[in-house]
């Protein structure tokens, strides 16, 4: 087992080190940060002072290295254009986003499980076709549309919700259904295809001979074991929820993680925009390695491969 | 079941009212809540350089001299009077009555701190073009200052009363952390200002709140109406009418024309059009940049400028706020005067003009086009009238630009929004300076208005102004079309005055009853 954690561990660190060439090469083709420091407005002195100023102007190589001396003791960055530390502003925005992530979540789970359930229960009835189509309007609404369809509905019409920002509950609760919905569809799916393999099996079958209750065999004991790869899915999703919030976040502008990515990339934010694709990516990579390592503790043919 | 169901739906409308009214809160604390789509991270314009915080500065800060935005005249605000010494020393006498928000006295000694900090460069001030005129300030009194100046510089006053020129206490420049690029890190000073407002919260990336300044003195400014001012950034423009529908945001600006009758049948809700400095105008190949052709004689040029119905494309697809633009400058900037030869709308002349320059048949030419493709299209509407045959290019600003510049474009509608200046310096003389795009590539022209651009005395400045505007027209390289107009989205008791440099002034807004 600890071979097979190391292992991951040390794929997560390569992919880690990509991203990292990847996110420092792709903010600098997003356009000239001292364009962005100084103003459209700016002349060519004011800029060329913001370049000196900020170190722009020397070599790629030598701001890369040095960008990553810096993020491997801990040192995200400073914020040329928000004065201030990245780590700061990005630790003030961390509450709105894993809140709105963890409401998200609960929102697909509750729609997929009891639907993927029935769905498996019922193969090819209506619940199943109904199902079906939620899943596949569910996957093919992009939130940012779905979000302005309940702020319209829900906000506008009949006032039950605050039409932005994220201040209480309350405000959560239709971002969270616009971001929540569209993960539901793939998870529901795996649960019914689990479920319907599940319930065929053997153990099942002697279960239902010993004339053990239906709803205790179906949430029991096959629930139970078609479950275990939607575990991994979820990591997956939530990892999904992170750059969907990105969307999700400045349709109902909620100053979380999201929005200010979504803004850094506005301003050309360097430092704040590679610190954010590395902690996400990281969020990311560790969500799948806990992922890899729970499959490995309940399946041993995975840890052996 | 039918009493049911009106008894149902009673109730829905009951609540939807109730809504509405509690909705009504701005008129009822006296508060007022604008959002745009920009993030604001500084309180000092300084160093953010967004419209939101250069217009927030008017409010919390006050400058030594004030453009009065109905009159456009500059009067005194922290000064209480000044002369020229000579062209490149003004002096200024101050205001002896002000107190800061933290209740200190305003004096020279905080003037002068403020603008030497401003000026030197370690300071950092992202556009210092706006400050870097002065080359100095001294004390000359408790209550005196001078500025010295680089050169001579007839928009001073334009400079003195924009949103780069606030005075913060002497203190507030002292003593404050380090910054990690060195030096002391000016964005942690407090923004306390003498304005009508005091900045109580400061919010970065989402908003600020600012509340009305009990002890502000009678200026220029007057006396604030409102009580409280929140700016929130809301990112996506659909979200940001949704809130004003609601009722949770009281004005909104940039609003695009498509949704402006919609939003103005809503009840509650009002949309304003209002002016814009930004004017549209044809840049025309005078010296053949892109090789000979029908361009390079003025007549069809001329042509071009009676071919076209100005008064219509204004009125018709810019909105009220616009209007008919007749120089190479808008009408309210220092030195800009629309007395000058101008082309209307007469598409026989044009069809004259052509056929004795040789071009009775008409020519095919291409045009260029960056912004508003609607006003585009409009343009080459007419122009097909009198035979011209305009080729629609529509490009990126940055694309057209290109293009023009490397001779591969000699026919072009552009725009200019001479960054929120009200003097023509800010305009003419940038667009005449032969750049490599300038298409009329003008050299007595640009001679005569950078002579303006030096001139101190105010009637002969206008004088040369005028002489080099008229010369513009009468070669027909730069034909000014019309000003855009703004589109403001409302409470409809809420009244404001729509500025057309785009910096909002609340200050000046109240709540009607």
């Amino acid at each position: 087992m600890a071979t097979y954690v190391l292992k991951r561990l040390a794929l997560s660190f390569v992919v880690l080190f990509c991203v990292s060439v990847i996110t420092f090469a792709l903010v600098r083709l997003a356009g000239d940060p001292a364009v962005a420091v100084a103003g459209q407005d700016a002349t060519e002195a004011e800029l060329e002072a913001v370049r000196v100023a900020m170190g722009f102007n020397r070599p790629l190589a030598v701001q890369y290295v040095e960008w990553l001396g810096r993020v491997a003791s801990g040192d995200l960055g400073y914020s040329n254009i928000l004065r201030r530390p990245v780590l700061d502003v990005m630790v003030e925005r961390i509450p709105v986003t894993a809140t709105l992530a963890g409401l998200s979540l609960l929102v697909a789970v509750s729609v997929a499980f009891p639907l993927g359930i029935l769905s498996a229960l019922h193969p090819n009835s209506w619940i199943d076709r109904l199902s079906l189509s939620l899943a596949v309007v569910g996957q093919a609404l992009p939130n940012f549309f779905f979000g302005l369809m309940l702020i319209m509905a829900f906000a506008v019409t009949f006032r039950w919700f605050p039409v932005s920002g994220d201040s209480g509950l309350r405000s959560f609760v239709l971002p969270a259904i616009a971001l929540g919905y569209s993960s539901a569809p793939p998870i529901m799916r795996l649960i019914r295809s689990g479920m319907i393999e599940v319930l065929e099996s053997d153990y099942i079958r002697t279960a239902r001979a010993m004339g053990l209750a239906r709803h205790r065999i179906v949430l029991r004991h096959a629930l139970r074991n078609a479950v275990l790869p939607v575990v991994s899915l979820m990591a997956v999703q939530l990892g999904f929820m992170l750059s969907g919030s990105i969307i999700v976040e400045t349709v109902f502008s909620m100053n979380g993680l999201g929005r200010l990515g979504w803004q850094s990339i506005q301003r050309t934010d360097l430092e704040m925009m590679q610190a954010l694709v590395m902690v996400i990516s990281m969020v990311y990579l560790v969500l799948i390695l806990l992922a890899d390592i729970l499959n490995g503790y309940l399946d041993p043919r995975i840890r052996i491969r | 079941m039918n009493t049911k169901r009106t008894a149902a739906l009673a109730g829905v409308a009951l609540t939807a009212m109730a809504a509405a009214t509690s909705a009504a809160a701005g008129a009822a604390d006296n508060s007022l809540v604008w959002a745009t789509d920009r993030e604001v991270n500084v309180p000092f314009v300084w160093w953010d350089t967004t419209t939101e915080m250069a217009a927030m500065m008017h409010h919390v800060f006050d400058t030594l001299v004030y453009r009065n935005p109905e009159t456009m005249a500059y009067e005194p605000l922290l000064a209480r009077s000044w002369r020229w010494v000579d062209d490149t020393t003004l002096e200024f006498e101050l205001r002896e009555d002000v107190r800061f928000h933290d209740g200190s006295s305003f004096d020279a000694d905080d003037v002068v701190a403020s603008y030497t900090r401003l000026i030197d460069p370690a300071t950092g001030v992202l556009n210092a073009t706006l400050v870097n005129w002065m080359s100095g300030v001294e004390k000359f009194g408790q209550h005196a200052v001078r500025i010295r100046i680089k050169a001579p510089f007839p928009p001073a006053f334009e400079f003195l009363s924009g949103t780069r020129m606030g005075i913060l206490p002497a203190e507030a420049w002292e003593g404050l952390p380090p910054s990690p690029k060195g030096g002391p890190d000016f964005t942690k000073m407090r923004p306390v200002g003498t304005g009508p407002y005091v900045m109580a919260d400061f919010r970065p990336g989402e908003g600020m709140t600012l509340t009305r300044n009990p002890d502000y003195f009678d200026g220029a400014k007057g006396q604030p109406a409102i009580g409280t001012i929140v700016f929130r950034t809301i990112a996506d423009q659909e979200t940001r009418i949704a809130e004003l529908m609601v009722g949770n945001i009281d004005w909104i600006t940039d609003l695009p024309v498509d949704m402006a009758e919609q939003l103005g049948a809503m009840p509650g809700v009002a949309v304003t059009n209002g002016p814009d400095m930004r004017i549209a105008y044809l840049a025309i190949d005078r010296v053949g940049k892109t090789g000979e052709g029908p361009l390079n004689d003025v007549r069809v040029r001329r042509a071009i400028g009676h071919a076209i119905d100005r008064e219509a494309i204004a009125r018709s697809l810019v909105g009220p706020g616009s209007m008919v633009i007749d120089s190479a400058c808008y009408p309210t900037q220092v030195g800009c005067t629309s007395d000058v030869t101008v082309y209307g709308y007469d598409p026989d002349r044009a069809r004259a003009l052509l056929a004795e320059a040789g071009y009775a048949g008409g020519f095919a030419v291409e045009f260029g086009a960056y912004r508003e493709r609607p006003y585009a299209e409009a343009v080459i509407g007419y122009l097909r009238e009198v035979g011209i045959d305009a080729q629609l290019n529509y490009l990126q600003f940055a694309g057209m630009r290109d293009r023009i510049a490397n001779g591969n474009m000699g026919f072009a509608m552009r725009s200019w929004a001479s960054s929120g200046l009200n003097d023509i310096s800010a305009i003419a003389s940038v667009l005449m300076a032969m750049e490599p795009d300038d298409l009329c590539s003008f050299p007595e022209a640009k001679a005569l208005l950078g002579e303006g651009d030096r001139t101190i005395d105010a009637a002969q400045r206008e004088a040369i102004y005028a002489r080099a505007l008229e010369m513009i027209a009468q070669e027909a390289c730069f034909l000014p079309m019309f000003s855009y107009s703004k589109l403001y989205g409302h409470a409809e008791k809420l009244s404001f005055l729509p500025t057309a440099d785009g910096f909002p002034l609340f200050y000046l807004a109240r709540w009607e009853d």
